[in-house]
């Protein structure tokens, strides 16, 4: 899938919080956005997903508009956020914005349900699972209308390293099956193990875009060669 | 003594004229309380989605609506419909369409602003996931009513409690006929002037009665409410 930032910022207040950003990119398998606290990985994801609008220029995927092409992507957010409603309806809802009949829901949620693990709490609410179930219902529901592409803020940042194995055996499946992951994390082990490619952003800015192999080996800036040394 | 024999006499023995005025509050209140919160719930949910400039001051300007004084709802209602009023070809002063219409209109900002200050957080949580799904603005609307559905429900309990109770608006524009406009609150006013105690006092105990209840099962949706919602959050 084609990303292309064309001239994107987004200012707040008299800040430019993101940008200038001009790229093209083609965001294959795995692509894990990595950068510092606050350099902009959020808005920078936000933006590829059309829920914040920038204050200039325009976000495009395959040539069409972010905002046009909503419904052939998923989203993760890196904190708990749920409606309050059971498993179920919570994984049913993009399916419903998406006008899918009942039978249609029905159907697809024993798969989901399946996937996630979550058969056996599918009827309670989503503020009863835990942190690890949490994440792995968000990614079915992200998962629910056969998207192509699925955006990830920093999903496992606040999971035990158990529920992360499970989360990350979650992605390696759907990666495998063709679906493309857009992914912010912190955690370079993690990065180094999953990631095709990375888009390493500083200061606002996409300071590169590289295989991951060549960014981990390589970088090309001093940020990055820093940001991978933990210093 | 007497006269609270002679009251509660007149309340059991299904006396026509009260039951017949009791029924027409209802009624008339009812309606008007539908009316309203058919209007009041989406536009006040709207108002607790939406993110435009001025909408702080509309949600003040609402809220300061909640205590229109009803005579001058009453008035106000009068002029528009009196014969050489706007609406005056239509001949619906004194008749109860005209109260129905002064009480909607006086409930109207009670169950808005109720229903957007109940909206408003839930709305506020849902924001993003419902902006990460694509959803629709009608969508959004449907999701935010559901989930908010006890709070509304209160917000129109108390719209139905102040419409019921109200005097000052539904004796302008509905004129206190016998058997026609003639309601609780304005039957309560004429018979004490009157002197008709039992009359004023059965209608009395009647109306307190569906406050009380009013306000019993108001409270009864607000803990239930709460005790969904904290099963859920």
């Amino acid at each position: 899938m084609q990303l292309k930032f064309n001239s994107v910022s987004f200012c707040q207040n008299g800040d430019t919080l993101l940008g200038p950003i001009d790229f093209e990119s083609k965001i294959r398998g795995i692509t894990n956005v990595l950068g510092y606290n606050g350099a902009g990985k959020s808005l920078f994801l936000e933006m590829c997903h059309a829920m914040i609008n920038p204050t200039l220029g325009c976000v495009h995927w395959n040539g069409n508009l972010a905002e046009d092409t909503k419904y052939s992507r998923g989203f993760i957010f890196q904190h708990r956020v749920t409606l309050y409603r059971s498993v179920k309806k919570n994984i049913a809802l993009p399916m419903q914005t998406a006008g899918w009949n009942n039978k249609l829901i029905e159907d697809r949620l024993e798969e989901l349900l399946n996937m996630a693990g979550l058969q056996s709490k599918s009827e309670e609410p989503a503020s009863t699972l835990s942190g690890g179930e949490v994440q792995r219902m968000a990614l079915v529901r992200a998962l629910a209308t056969y998207p192509k592409m699925v955006i990830m803020d920093e999903p496992t940042s606040s999971l035990d390293p158990s529920a992360t194995t499970e989360f990350e055996k979650l992605i390696s499946q759907n990666a495998n099956s063709g679906i493309k992951f857009l992914w912010a994390t912190h955690n370079i082990t993690q990065a180094k193990r999953f990631a095709d490619d990375i888009i390493f952003i500083a200061d606002g800015k996409v300071s590169e875009i590289s295989e991951a192999k060549k960014f981990f080996n390589n970088p090309s800036s001093i940020k990055a060669n820093n940001y991978i040394k933990g210093l | 003594m007497n006269i609270l024999n002679a009251t509660f006499n007149l309340i059991s023995s299904g006396d026509a004229t009260l039951w017949s005025i009791v029924f027409l509050s209802l009624r008339i209140s009812l309606s008007a309380t539908l009316i309203a919160a058919f209007f009041a719930i989406p536009i006040g949910t709207s108002l607790a989605m939406g993110r435009f400039t001025g909408r702080k001051v509309i949600i003040m300007f609402s809220s300061s609506l909640m205590a229109l004084p009803p005579v001058v709802v009453g008035l106000a209602i009068y002029l528009l419909l009196s014969r050489s009023g706007p609406l005056g070809e239509y001949g619906l002063l004194f008749t109860p369409t005209a109260m129905i219409i002064a009480q909607s209109v006086l409930i109207f900002p009670i169950i808005l602003a109720l229903t957007t200050e109940s909206v408003s957080p839930l709305e506020k949580h849902y924001r993003r996931l419902l902006n990460s799904v694509d959803a629709s603005r009608w969508f959004r609307l449907k999701i935010l009513i559901m989930d908010a559905r006890f709070s509304i429900f209160t917000a129109v309990l108390a719209g139905f409690g102040r419409a019921i109770a109200e005097v000052g608006a539904v004796i302008i524009v509905g004129g206190n006929i016998a058997g026609s406009t003639r309601v609780m609150t304005t039957t309560i006013a004429l018979e004490t002037s009157k002197g008709n105690l039992e009359l004023a006092l059965a209608l009395g105990i009647i109306l307190v009665m569906l406050a009380v209840g009013v306000n019993s099962v108001m409270h009864i949706f607000k803990s239930l409410g709460q005790k969904y919602h904290r099963a859920l959050r």
